[in-house]
C-alpha cells in the first residue's frame, strides 16, 4: 500500500487570509475529489504565519470548522469524527505532514487525510510589501493505493547542526504595542539562499544514493528567489540527467512557502505518466531539508 | 502490532509560586466571586526572568532523559507541542521559524537525520503529539520519539491583570495558569497490561473553535486568551455523555476499567461536572487526580504535571491503568489510556 496525493488544489489572488485561502483550497480539493468528506479523518495545517497571530486554537480547526469537517457529534450517536492540529516547520511542513499522514492511513486509522497550508501576512493584508510570501492557500488529499509501486516512495529528514537557523519569523511583543495581531519580523540571512541551496542538494544526493533511486523525472523544490529550482537541479547534479524542475515562483509570481510543494503537483499533475518519478526537496524551517520520492 | 508506551517522562516547574490572592490583589476590578474558591487553585508556578519556552522545555526534557534508558542520539524524532512559542530576546518574543523543536533538536545533540517538527493544538499539544508519536511508533514509521511541551503561558495572566475590567470578564481563565515543562519518551517496548498506551481518541469539534482564542491584544502590549467559559461549558461539556457512551462500547471499558482519571486541570467545579455527565455512560468513577491547588492549569502539559505530583505522593502503583481526559481549545476532547511501568515512575 501507498500513500498517493489523489488530488491538490490551490488558491491564491483573492484572499489574503491564511484560513480563508486554506478552506476555499480545500473546499475545492475535496470537490474535485468527488469524495465524500465525511471519511477525512485528519486535517492537518502547515501555514507558518497565522493570520492575527493566533496562538490558539489551532489553524488547522479554524479551517476545519469553514471546510465543514467533524463539525459536533450528536447528543446521541457520534461521528463522523475528524481531528486535526497544525504542524509548523517552515517550508518542510508538507513532507512532516506526509511522514505523520503515511502512518495515519497505513495504520488504518482514516482513509483520508487533508492537508492544508499557505503563508498569509498575520494582518490578513496586502499592505505590508516586506512580507517575503505569495499569499495563497493549498490543500493536498493524501489515501492509500493497493500498489506499493505508487505513492510516496520514501520521505526523509535532515538538519544541518552546525548551523543556526537562517531565516526567522519572530515578534517581540513590547515592540507591537496593541497591534501585535498584524505584525511579524522576517528575516534572512544574507547566505540564506546558498546555505539552504548546499543542504538541499547534498540531502537530494544522499537520498538517491541511499534509496538505490536513479531515475528522477521532476523535482518540485523549494524556490525561495526566481532561480532556486534551476540551479537546485544544477548544484544536485539531476539537470544532467535531464530531469524537469516545477515553477511556481513564476506561475504565482513569488514563494509560495510552505504550499510550494503542494501548488508544484498540482502544476506537474496534467504532464504526469504512469511511473514518472517525482523528487520533492524543500528547504527550510531554520537549517533543515526534507526530501521525497513519489512514484506516479 | 506493536504495543506503545511512555518509557519515561520528565517534568519541571519553575522555583517561583504565586498564590491567588496575591495575583487577585493586583487587580483594578474585584472579581465577582471567589476566585480560588471556584477554581481550587491556590497558587501556581511562575517563570524567572530568563526562563522561556526553550528553557522550560529543555529542564523537562533533561528530567525525563535521566530516567530514561535513551540518549538524545537513539530519539528518532523529536515534537514539540507548546502554545506558546516565546524567546527571551531582548524581552519575550515569539519565534514561529525556525520552530522549537529545531533548536532543541540542536541544544540536545540529536542526530541530524532525527525528523523534527512542531505542533501547535492548544491545550491538547501534548497528547495531540502523543497520538502523532502513536501513530509513527505503529507504522514502523520511527522506534522512538520525544514529545515536548516548555509552556511559558503566565503571559497571558499578565495581560489579564492589566485588562480586566469587567467581573464576568472573557480573561478570567487567563488567571489560572501557570508554567510549567513537560517531556515525555515513547518506544514500541511496552507490554500488555503492564505498561502501555491502551488508546488515543481524539477529535476535533471544529463548529466551536471560536470559543478560545489566543493572540496578542488590543488593549495592552502583550498576549491575551479569550474564553467563552458559559457557552463551553452549555455546549461542549454536554457532548461528553454520547462520547463517553461511544467508547464505552467501541473500547469496552467503564469508569472502573480505570484506577484513576486524569482529567484537564481547569477550575474543580468544571472538573467535577463534567465528569458527573460521564457517569451516565462509565458508571462509577474511579479516583479522580486534581493537583489544581498548587499549580493551575499549565496547558498543555497539565497531564503530565498531575502524574509526576501523584508519582511523587506516592499514589500511582507500576501498571495502573490511567485515563486521560483532554480538553482544549478547538474544541478538542480525547480520551487517552496509559499504563505507566516502573521506569517511567522513575522506580529503580
Amino acid at each position: 500500500m501507498g500513500t498517493i496525493i489523489q488530488q491538490t488544489a490551490v488558491t491564491s489572488g483573492k484572499s489574503y487570509s491564511l484560513i480563508e485561502n486554506a478552506s476555499e483550497a480545500g473546499k475545492l480539493c475535496i470537490e474535485q475529489a468527488g469524495i465524500d468528506s465525511t471519511e477525512i479523518g485528519l486535517l492537518i495545517n502547515i501555514g507558518v504565519n497565522r493570520d492575527k497571530n493566533i496562538m490558539e486554537p489551532s489553524i488547522a480547526s479554524l479551517i476545519q470548522k469553514d471546510i465543514g469537517l467533524g463539525l459536533d457529534v450528536g447528543t446521541e450517536e457520534i461521528g463522523p469524527l475528524c481531528f486535526s492540529f497544525d504542524i509548523v516547520n517552515g517550508a518542510c511542513g508538507f513532507l512532516n505532514a506526509v511522514k505523520v499522514a503515511e502512518s495515519y492511513l497505513k495504520n488504518g486509522t482514516t482513509k483520508f487525510v487533508l492537508i492544508v497550508g499557505g503563508d498569509c501576512h498575520p494582518s490578513t493584508s496586502n499592505d505590508f510589501p516586506e512580507f517575503p510570501y505569495v499569499a495563497s492557500g493549498a490543500a493536498a488529499l493524501l489515501t492509500q493505493s493497493d500498489d506499493e509501486q505508487k505513492g510516496f516512495q520514501f520521505v526523509d529528514y535532515m538538519s544541518n547542526l552546525e548551523k543556526s537557523s537562517k531565516i526567522h519569523v519572530t515578534g517581540k511583543l513590547a515592540d507591537f504595542g496593541t497591534e501585535g495581531r498584524s505584525f511579524s519580523i522576517y528575516g534572512r540571512e544574507a547566505d540564506a539562499e546558498s546555505f539552504l541551496m548546499e543542504l538541499g542538494a547534498k540531502h537530494i544526493q544522499q537520498c538517491l544514493q541511499q534509496h538505490g533511486a536513479n531515475k528522477v523525472d521532476y523535482l518540485l523544490g523549494s524556490e525561495l528567489n526566481e532561480n532556486f529550482a534551476a540551479q537546485m537541479l544544477e548544484q544536485s547534479e539531476l539537470a544532467a540527467a535531464g530531469t524537469k524542475a516545477s515553477h511556481t515562483f513564476q506561475e504565482f509570481g513569488g514563494d509560495l512557502h510552505t504550499a510550494t510543494p503542494i501548488a508544484a503537483f498540482g502544476m506537474m499533475a496534467p504532464q504526469l505518466k504512469d511511473n514518472d518519478a517525482v523528487l520533492f526537496s524543500s528547504v527550510g524551517s531554520g537549517n533543515a531539508s526534507a526530501c521525497a520520492l513519489y512514484k506516479v | 502490532m506493536t504495543i506503545n508506551r511512555f518509557e519515561s517522562f520528565g517534568v519541571y516547574l519553575p522555583e517561583k509560586e504565586v498564590t491567588t490572592p496575591e495575583l487577585v490583589d493586583q487587580m483594578g476590578t474585584e472579581p465577582m466571586f471567589d476566585l480560588q474558591r471556584l477554581t481550587g487553585i491556590k497558587s501556581r508556578r511562575w517563570r524567572a526572568e530568563d526562563e522561556d519556552s526553550v528553557s522550560l522545555a529543555m529542564k523537562a526534557i533533561e528530567n525525563c532523559l535521566e530516567r530514561s534508558n535513551y540518549n538524545a542520539e537513539d530519539i528518532d524524532v523529536i515534537i514539540c507541542t507548546a502554545i506558546t512559542r516565546f524567546q527571551n530576546q531582548d524581552g519575550l518574543t515569539f519565534v514561529l521559524e525556525p520552530g522549537c523543536s529545531n533548536i532543541l533538536k540542536q541544544k540536545l545533540g540529536m542526530r541530524a537525520d532525527a525528523l523534527n517538527f512542531d505542533i501547535t493544538n492548544a491545550c491538547a499539544g501534548m497528547f495531540t503529539g502523543v497520538t502523532v508519536l502513536d501513530q509513527l511508533l505503529k507504522s514502523g514509521a520511527v522506534k522512538t520519539g520525544l514529545v515536548v511541551s516548555g509552556e511559558c503561558i503566565t503571559p497571558i495572566a499578565e495581560t489579564a491583570l492589566k485588562e480586566i475590567s469587567n467581573p464576568i470578564d472573557d480573561q478570567f481563565a487567563s488567571l489560572t495558569v501557570g508554567d510549567s515543562g513537560a517531556a515525555v519518551i515513547m518506544d514500541a517496548q511496552g507490554i500488555e497490561g503492564e505498561e502501555c498506551i491502551d488508546f488515543c481518541e481524539m477529535m476535533t469539534l471544529s463548529k466551536y473553535s471560536d470559543f478560545c482564542y489566543g493572540m496578542p491584544s488590543e488593549q495592552t502590549p502583550g498576549v491575551a486568551m479569550y474564553t467563552k467559559a458559559m457557552e463551553i461549558h452549555g455546549t461542549v461539556i454536554q457532548r461528553l455523555p454520547p462520547i463517553c457512551g461511544h467508547y464505552s462500547k467501541t473500547l469496552d471499558v467503564t469508569g472502573m476499567s480505570f484506577d484513576h482519571i486524569i482529567p484537564h486541570q481547569t477550575s474543580k467545579r468544571a472538573i467535577l461536572t463534567a465528569l458527573d455527565l460521564c457517569t451516565q455512560h462509565l458508571g462509577e468513577l474511579p479516583n479522580i487526580c486534581v493537583s489544581l491547588d498548587r499549580f493551575g492549569n499549565t496547558s498543555s502539559t497539565s497531564h503530565f504535571v498531575v502524574m509526576e505530583d501523584y508519582i511523587s505522593r506516592g499514589e500511582f502503583k507500576p501498571g495502573q491503568r490511567l485515563l486521560m481526559m483532554v480538553l482544549a481549545s478547538g474544541i478538542i476532547l480525547g480520551l487517552v489510556s496509559v499504563r505507566l511501568g516502573k521506569n517511567a515512575m522513575g522506580v529503580k
